[in-house]
């Protein structure tokens, strides 16, 4: 590994993805805490997304520390700065005195309160010309605030901006542009007035009014000694400026770059920008080597590396650390993955956590085939699909049903039979049927001692038991003035998580319900002295999808199966890779959106750009090469690429991805 | 490398393979080596491009008609071009259906078109659901537009009455809206521009479909999907509306050549034209094929049109190989009686006057001589025969025939899909070997039947009739478990009887979940009063094993419980492909859907069973399909377009399939309870095209233009059958069964066969020239 210099006031430290700069910052880390003694406090770790915070938290796990320093996304940092400082910000945009302290939202809260601000607005059809689904509406007005904000426009000129780029098509976009515009407005406002702050309003809050504050200033000129930015071309400018202004606060910063890097575009990141660090950071140091790689899959990175389009590669010579199986159906497809994993693990004793299987898209049918063959052959595998709405789990179903019978409203018998299934132990799904269908009335559920006695002993008394115990909490628990993320706390703790109920030392739920629990507080929170009827109102957030799984993992030793834009944000480098549905054309997003365009809201486009095909297309050139490059860059043995002619829908597969192996790897025959 | 021109083209078809550039029109006869000649085009044109071309992703485009042509093409461009299967297959070139074309389009470039990344495509069924849900919906606040096209009697006639507004309606309501929506899309126009239209107090019909349309296109929208129709519409805005992107399309695609471009739609024409931009364009087709014209934009003129246009060089090829000259001369004949004796004037016009001419002497595809040609109509004046006579006259003939004919290939055609089942089941009950080119094969029946019997009982757990069919058409057919050594150890009688206690047993089991999961540790086999021999046992076992496993996944969506049925009852790579297929379709029907649940799934499995659903054929996509000698191919014959056998039977030759606008002929798309005979979606169609003109709409006239658009479909129809057979050809009529307005009627041989028939029979002279 190699050690960094000793660092005088500021470092710029680049290179490739897999060159170990993080493993260098994090021992620098190390250093300065064991070595030199920094109180943790003085610390501030700054990286784009907790997952790539990694690298620090091992490090830290080593020390004995007394308490850790601040490993955290610069959204994080913001939160804990704008406590304490919260009446500075009152003060300052001349906010309700009364809002004695600010509400954080999390992304799926911040689109539940736009979906609020935007409903008018759909129920009117403003939105008929596009042919985006609601949900995607609230995402792409979000995307717009959140990259306006980290380029630093305000709404007014996102908004010129993107009608600009629109140039002289059709006219209907102008006026959708134009209404996405006045709801992002609306939607500020009514934030700053209630006191909450999404991601846009706290990093704007950070670094466009406490920056400026004296207390603020001297608060953390005193506090921080060290700075380390790591993935800074992840980050945009906004969080930039935040850094520029630490390089003359801070004694001692280290900023880590990765070359070819900007997988978060869509969420604001500005690689250009970054790059304007360096110019002002004192010391630069290049790590150029990939670390672990075998010599095929280093000069097949240094191939793409070395050709700005797919004509331009120079044909590498077939190898076996690159295989490539092709196949006529898609389940072949899957199963010939799957057959190779199996090769891996059990012949050539790879770990599971060693492989990673990527695909363009995790639809629920690839996961479910995928991991239900895998686990028939005991591998074991975890997939990383973030924002997968929790309304599809079976756990949460079943909540939200008790939810709307405590509420009293009519559930299908085949709705309460799964609730039941699941909340109560040792019911089978024919008696959970057969219960369902005897219980169900429109005014309630009866009681199971109500039943014919030949219904009841085919349902069994330990079973109607348990059911009767449930009936008579739901029962006794109207959810009528209370909010739901109570009604929920309660009926887990006092019910599900008993002996004799579905949740009772179940393990594989905790996580899901944890996160579903969190939710719901997080829900309720934002209405604290709301008149809303709570419960509606959840229950439409959670059906609406926003209610996601966000929250990370522990990674086991398990295969992983994730898209390609999650292995790159999250750096999760592995030995072997597998890239399935490789002709498929979605390894990459389009630039243009229907409603916003984050190369258009980007601080180095000119404001007046008109986006144009050839723009487009070079730019789908450069970011399908360095999706390439990045994946490769995180592959250390073997790559096997999977293709299949026929997509699971029926269409021929033929996307670019394939063009670019086909020209570095022309050699390149079927292995299967 | 270049390939070598095959030593063997005819003299038309050399000049074709020599193109270089320019618009050309190939307008080719039946058998005249087309697909031949355009193979080899490609593969030459492919050949050509330079090596960088090739590294900056320029291809030759090839757009047909349908997905099995797509693959054709695509397997004999590959053949001549000998290329290497490498990462990337068919470098160089790309084969797409119309439909495939646009998805392409719209896939590169889908916020041109308002769409996200991810946009859904809407499958033929789900779209369909869609509107069925939304036609319900309206027709139960406007219920009054149907009555003005009643039948005298229905409304004052209850139960007539009540059959009509349950049973006949709703079917018809989705039909017309479907039909419109479809029109609207490919005359381009949009809910908004039908509102914008004046709408006389009248027009409550157009009123009503109108509401449907804008509601459809607001749901689509609003779950960012798209249907088919749609995909074409969008490809055609985005290429519009965006010149730069146009402009590297076009560079991509220097060359474009269309197949079967008699079929061309005024969608696909506009496509093209703004692909090639009036430069490398040749089309290919014979406009006497054209036979997808009812009801659709697809027109021959189109191909004729371009023929005529100044710069578009024409070639003809005449000379077909396939047939012996008198299956030749039968279809020449149809030809001339149309063009000169049909007795409605306007049907004169159906053909283009081109002959199929014999191949030259010494040809690699020479013609059966006359000694091996026979043609027979089955024919006789006041003798008619029923649909189930002619169905047992063909299997008879079928038992004479193959047993000295294993070497030749033979096909039924059919003009429609039931017909050939009822014919598939008589052959199978003799045990002739069949095989079949309908709207859904065998194989997707057969898994979609599994499926269905397996879901049912999941919605239905507590139901032992299920359990019981469940074990018998699923576990037990598919020799699931350990039923393979069952059958190799135990004796066939001791075997079965068991196989029937055990299914009497679980049809007996009236409380299914002590078979199941028993209470207290009681046994599942006193569930059933059974102590069968161990290895039934064991298979019992396995089977309630795997039923706690479906059951437990009850909860799954719907495509998720799809696969999990499918990876326990299927093998085959075609089977799971069609098992992934009907999965993901669920998941679009569910996802169109407001209220879905088990009970719907299995509703929707089932139609895609009953034949309902139009599905991909997986078992194409490998090898195109190829009739084997021996085997009985059972056709319709708009799916035996583009193949040949040595024998050939077309059934049901007769007044109802190939009506002649006879006064007393009656026509699919009439219904018994409208009156007037009115065609009501012709009638619905012609009333938004006078809104849109300005033209007076005249009630009846476009049910009559409709009958004499279909008969002449159907004359073309008739051809492109009596051009599959090589060297025998046997036609027959039956009466059919059809109702009709006043009754049931039977149908009546086709004008053109009797025509033929007395053709042959020397009894009619027709004019040599067309």
């Amino acid at each position: 590994m190699t050690r960094l210099p000793e660092i005088h006031r500021s470092l710029f430290l680049e290179g490739p993805a897999g060159s170990g700069k993080s493993t260098a910052a994090s021992q620098y880390l190390r250093q300065v805490l064991a070595d030199q003694q920094a109180a943790p406090e003085s610390v501030l770790v700054l990286v784009p997304h907790p997952a790539l915070s990694a690298p620090y938290a091992q490090v830290l796990n080593t020390l004995a520390l007394p308490y850790a320093p601040h490993v955290i996304t610069v959204s994080g940092f913001a939160r804990l700065a704008l406590r304490p400082f919260w009446p500075v910000v009152v003060k300052e945009l001349g906010l309700n005195p009364a809002l004695t302290a600010p509400t954080f939202l999390s992304a799926d809260l911040a689109q539940y309160h736009l979906g609020r601000i935007l409903q008018p607005y759909w129920e009117i059809g403003a939105f008929d010309s596009i042919r985006l689904p609601r949900y995607r509406v609230i995402g792409q007005i979000l995307d717009t605030i959140n990259n306006a904000t980290q380029a630093g426009f305000s709404l007014d000129e996102t908004e010129s901006r993107l009608i600009a780029a629109w140039g002289e098509r059709h006219s209907s976009r102008v006026t959708v542009y134009r209404t996405a515009a006045e709801i992002a407005r609306r939607y500020q406002t009514y934030c700053l007035q209630h006191g909450l702050l999404d991601f846009a309003l706290q990093l704007h809050l950070l670094v466009n009014i406490l920056v400026d504050n004296p207390e603020f200033q001297y608060s953390f000129s005193g506090q921080f000694q060290y700075l380390i930015a790591d993935n800074v071309e992840e980050m945009g400018a906004l969080v930039h400026d935040f850094i520029f202004w630490c390089l003359e606060t801070v004694p001692k910063t280290l900023l880590i770059c990765d070359h070819d890097g900007g997988f978060r575009s869509f969420q604001g990141a500005d690689p250009a920008n970054a790059l304007l660090l360096r110019d002002v950071c004192l010391q630069r140091v290049v790590f150029d080597d990939l670390i672990g790689q075998t010599e095929p899959i280093k000069s097949l990175v240094a191939a793409v590396a070395a050709s700005p389009t797919p004509a331009d590669v120079v044909p590498q010579p077939a190898t076996p650390a690159v295989q490539f199986t092709s196949t006529t159906f898609y389940p072949q497809m899957i199963e010939s993955c799957v057959q190779q994993v199996q090769q891996l693990v059990l012949k050539q004793q790879v770990k599971p956590a060693q492989i990673t299987i990527v695909a363009p898209y995790l639809h629920d049918v690839l996961l479910f085939a995928l991991q239900s063959r895998l686990q028939q052959l005991q591998i074991p595998s975890i997939y990383y699909r973030p924002s997968r709405p929790l309304k599809g789990e079976p756990v949460i179903q079943m909540l939200l049903t008790l939810l709307q019978l405590a509420a009293t409203e009519i559930r299908t018998p085949a709705e309460i039979a799964q609730a039941l299934e699941l909340a109560i132990d040792g019911l089978d799904p024919v008696r959970a049927s057969l219960l369902a269908h005897a219980v169900h009335r429109p005014e309630g559920l009866l009681a199971y001692e109500t039943l014919p006695p030949v219904m009841q002993e085919r349902i069994t008394l330990p079973i109607g038991l348990r059911y009767n115990r449930l009936r008579q909490w739901l029962a006794d628990h109207p959810v009528a003035g209370q909010p739901p993320d109570r009604f929920f706390a309660q009926l887990l703790e006092e019910v599900l998580t008993q002996p004799g109920y579905g949740l009772f030392e179940n393990v594989s739920a905790d996580s899901t319900v944890a996160g579903f629990l969190n939710a719901a507080e997080g829900f309720c929170r934002t209405f604290a002295g709301d008149t809303v009827d709570q419960t509606q109102a959840f229950l439409q957030f959670v059906r609406e999808g926003f209610v996601t799984s966000d929250w990370e993992v522990e990674r086991p030793d398990a295969v992983l199966i994730a898209t390609a834009h999650t292995v790159l944000t999250r750096d999760l480098a592995s030995d072997y890779q597998f890239w399935l549905d490789a002709g498929d054309s979605g390894w990459f997003e389009r630039i243009e959106q229907p409603l916003t365009h984050p190369f258009v809201l980007r601080r180095g486009t000119p404001p007046d750009t008109v986006w144009t095909d050839d723009m487009e297309d070079a730019l789908q050139t450069t970011t399908l090469r360095h999706l390439i490059l990045g994946l490769l860059r995180r592959c250390r043995k073997g790559l096997f690429v999977h293709a299949c002619d026929i997509s699971a829908n029926g269409y021929e597969q033929r996307g670019q991805l394939l063009l670019w192996l086909h020209l570095a790897v022309p050699a390149l025959q079927e292995s299967a | 490398m270049t390939t070598p021109l095959h030593p063997l083209f005819r003299q038309a078809q050399q000049e074709i393979v020599h193109y270089k550039s320019g618009r050309l029109a190939v307008i080719a006869v039946p058998g005249s080596g087309k697909t031949f000649t355009l193979t080899h085009l490609a593969a030459g044109l492919v050949n050509k491009l330079s090596a960088k071309e090739v590294l900056n992703n320029t291809e030759i485009l090839i757009v047909t008609f349908s997905n099995s042509a797509v693959y054709t093409l695509r397997r004999r461009i590959a053949q001549i071009l000998q290329q290497n299967r490498g990462l990337l297959p068919y470098v160089g070139y790309r084969v797409r259906t119309l439909h495939g074309l646009a998805h392409d389009i719209v896939r590169e470039r889908p916020a041109l078109a308002d769409l996200s990344d991810d946009f859904a495509i809407l499958d033929e069924q789900s779209s369909r659901q869609m509107i069925r849900e939304i036609t319900q919906g309206m027709l139960r606040a406007d219920q009054t537009w149907y009555e003005a096209y009643l039948a005298q009697g229905v409304l004052e006639n209850r139960s007539r009455h009540r059959e009509v507004y349950e049973h006949q309606l709703p079917d018809l309501a989705v039909q017309l809206c479907e039909r419109f929506i479809k029109y609207c899309k490919d005359n381009r126009l949009s809910p908004g521009e039908l509102y914008g239209l004046d709408l006389p107090a009248q027009s409550a019909l157009v009123r009503f479909v109108s509401r449907v349309y804008d509601e459809y296109q607001r749901r689509l929208a609003y779950q960012g999907a798209v249907d088919f129709d749609d995909l074409i519409l969008n490809a055609l805005r985005i290429l519009e509306e965006n010149a730069d992107f146009r402009r590297r399309l076009q560079k991509r695609w220097p060359y474009v050549l269309e197949d079967e471009a008699q079929d061309s739609s005024q969608s696909q024409e506009r496509l093209l034209r703004l692909l090639t931009d009036g430069k490398n364009w040749v089309r290919v087709g014979d406009p006497n094929q054209a036979i997808n014209t009812t009801f659709t934009t697809a027109n021959p003129q189109y191909l004729r049109d371009f023929a005529q246009e100044s710069g578009v060089r024409c070639v003809r090829l005449q000379q077909s190989g396939r047939s012996g000259r008198p299956i030749a001369d039968l279809a020449n004949a149809l030809v001339r009686w149309t063009a000169r004796m049909h007795p409605v004037h306007e049907l004169r016009q159906t053909f283009e006057s081109s002959v199929i001419e014999p191949a030259p002497p010494g040809d690699a595809q020479a013609n059966p001589t006359f000694a091996e040609t026979t043609v027979y109509i089955h024919y006789q004046e006041g003798r008619a025969i029923n649909p189930d006579d002619e169905l047992r006259l063909v299997v008879s003939s079928l038992t004479r025939w193959l047993p000295d004919n294993g070497d030749k290939t033979v096909a039924v055609l059919v003009p429609e899909n039931r017909h050939g089942y009822r014919l598939l089941d008589l052959l199978q009950r003799q045990h002739i070997a069949s095989e079949e080119l309908l709207q859904s094969t065998s194989s997707v029946r057969q898994v979609a039947k599994t499926l269905e019997t397996a879901l049912n009982f999941l919605a239905n757990p507590t139901n032992p009739a299920l359990l019981s069919r469940l074990y018998a058409d699923v576990w037990w057919q598919q020799r699931l478990g350990n039923t393979a050594e069952i059958e190799a150890t135990r004796e066939e009688t001791e075997r079965e009887r068991t196989y029937r206690e055990i299914v009497g047993a679980l049809n007996r089991c009236r409380q299914v979940e002590t078979f199941l999961w028993p209470a207290g540790g009681a046994d599942w086999k006193a569930a059933l009063n059974l102590t069968p021999d161990p290895l039934f046992a064991d298979n019992l076992e396995q089977f309630r094993v795997m039923l706690q496993h479906w059951l437990k996944a009850g909860y799954m969506p719907a495509d998720q419980l799809t696969l999990t049925l499918a990876q326990d009852l299927f093998r085959a790579p075609a089977e799971l492909a069609l098992s992934y297929k009907i999965a993901l379709s669920l998941r679009s029907a569910q996802e169109a859907a407001s209220a879905w649940s088990l009970p719907h799934m299995v509703n929707e499995v089932k139609a895609i069973g009953d034949n309902q659903r139009r599905f991909l054929r997986f078992e194409e996509v490998t090898g195109g399909y190829a009739p084997r000698p021996g085997v009985v191919t059972v056709a319709t014959m708009h799916a035996a377009k583009g193949l040949e056998w040595d024998r050939v039977y077309l059934l049901s030759v007769n007044s109802y399939s190939f009506p002649s606008a006879q006064p007393e002929d009656t026509y699919i798309g009439e219904r018994w309870f409208v009156r007037a005979q009115l065609n009501i979606e012709a009638e619905l169609l012609a009333q938004i095209n006078a809104l849109k003109t300005g033209e007076p709409y005249v009630e009846g006239e476009a049910t009559r233009q409709a009958r004499l658009d279909y008969a002449a479909e159907r004359l073309r129809l008739l051809y492109v059958a009596i051009t599959r057979a090589r060297r025998e050809l046997i036609m027959l009529w039956n009466t059919g069964h059809y109702w009709a307005q006043g009754g049931s009627m039977v149908a009546r041989p086709a004008l053109p066969l009797i025509a033929l028939h007395e053709y042959l029979d020397g009894t009619l002279s027709l004019p040599a020239q067309p």
